[in-house]
């Protein structure tokens, strides 16, 4: 199958959904690193075929494979402008982010160690709370993620807290960016195919993502 | 549908005919024309059953009968029902029940959303499903979110395919823009 890049006037950007992947756990696959290279330039760029490969770190033939995957799951998309994250400090978009994210408005980022780096529709002593949990949550993931991928079959790395029905009350999305580990909690239904979604994990990629590159 | 509906007014000229003037109060009925084999409802319904009536007469024609169970929980009927979409898309009775749930409520933004996520779940197949709700929903969405839903009818939507941010729906990937990027090449053909 020879595949031809017929995007290349297009300023390509992940969707919401990719940007979550992008973002969703540490591993590193053909898939995330090109939707991370995508992210960590301040606005959208035309690409070539070869700097799709650069970015995938494969064959240019084996990079149009990894696109044409991302382009079927609605991963990637392309637009006639450059696109980008607002410019300025990371508290304010992550504010607005995390509104959007929520269908009741209640959402909240913290950082590894638990602070909280932006909070809406939580009352403070609540927000801490959960920053601190969030915190809590992430690392036991991480201690038991090898067993959790093999005893429930699910490749998830999310928590949340559940009612008697299993709907979830307030859910912990980490978001892995570079060496950086951040948790995205959310009341209510999440809309993480918000586009609030993107700007939310460019801004942090732009950030945070450059150590490990 | 007009064919098949019946007059239920019962003998309105002979009261013409032993009272000239002056009008009848009461609670009179509101089942002018039903379908056939609608029960008719009681003068005074109480809730429960004036519920069942709706849910079964005025869902998706057809659908009506399709109950899901909602569990004890915090949640709205209708947050339930898009969690449990999401949980398991290719559960047709959920996308039924679900939009039948905002038709009833006359909530066109998460009739359209229910719409969306079930055009998205079956592809190629459900057809019918999706002729079915649609039509269902059409009165509230409006022409131009049922004229985008028209064009996929027979195909479904994919994970790829664009329109613009659909609040409530669960299945969705956001995507807005072109995801035309990549193309298997045709030996001789154009480029």
């Amino acid at each position: 199958m020879t595949l031809e890049f017929v995007g290349r006037n297009l300023y390509l950007q992940p969707t919401p959904a990719g940007a979550y992947l992008a973002v969703a756990g540490p591993e590193s696959t053909p898939e995330r690193r090109l939707l991370s290279a995508l992210m960590r330039m301040a606005s959208s760029v035309r690409p070539t075929v070869t700097d799709l490969a650069w970015w995938c770190r494969q064959s240019e033939q084996d990079a149009l494979e990894t696109l044409l995957r991302a382009q079927e799951n609605g991963w990637i998309e392309g637009f006639g402008q450059p696109q980008g994250p607002s410019a300025g400090p990371m508290e304010p978009i992550a504010e607005r982010a995390v509104q959007a994210l929520s269908t009741t408005g209640h959402g909240l980022l913290a950082d590894s160690l638990g602070f909280c780096m932006a909070s809406t529709g939580f009352d403070a002593t609540a927000a801490e709370f959960l920053a601190a949990v969030s915190a809590d949550i992430a690392s036991m993931h991480e201690r038991h993620s090898a067993y959790l991928a093999d005893a429930s079959g699910v490749t998830t790395s999310a928590w949340a807290l559940v009612d008697m029905a299993g709907n979830s009350k307030v859910g912990f999305w980490p978001l892995f960016v570079g060496e950086h580990r951040f948790v995205l909690a959310l009341g209510g239904l999440p809309a993480l195919n918000h586009p609030a979604m993107v700007e939310l994990a460019w801004a942090l990629t732009i950030r945070y993502g450059e150590a490990s590159n | 549908m007009y064919a098949h509906a019946e007059c239920s007014c019962e003998n309105t000229r002979g009261n013409y005919g032993t009272q000239a003037v002056g009008m009848q109060s009461g609670t009179g009925s509101r089942d002018l024309v039903v379908q056939p084999g609608a029960p008719r409802r009681a003068a005074e319904p109480d809730g429960a059953a004036l519920n069942q009536w709706r849910s079964e007469y005025l869902a998706v024609p057809g659908t009506g009968h399709l109950k899901v169970a909602l569990l004890p929980s915090d949640d709205s009927a209708g947050t339930q029902l898009a969690r449990r979409v999401a949980a398991d898309p290719g559960d047709a009775r959920l996308h039924v029940a679900r939009v039948n749930h905002h038709v009833l409520a006359e909530e066109a933004d998460a009739v359209y959303a229910a719409l969306v996520d079930a055009f998205l779940a079956f592809a190629a197949s459900g057809q019918g499903l999706r002729h079915r709700l649609l039509e269902g929903g059409r009165r509230l969405i409006g022409s131009q979110r049922a004229g985008f839903l028209d064009r996929h009818v027979a195909t479904g939507l994919t994970p790829a395919t664009p329109f613009p941010y659909c609040p409530g729906s669960m299945l969705s990937r956001g995507v807005t823009g072109s995801t035309d990027l990549v193309r298997v090449a045709v030996p001789g053909g154009p480029r």
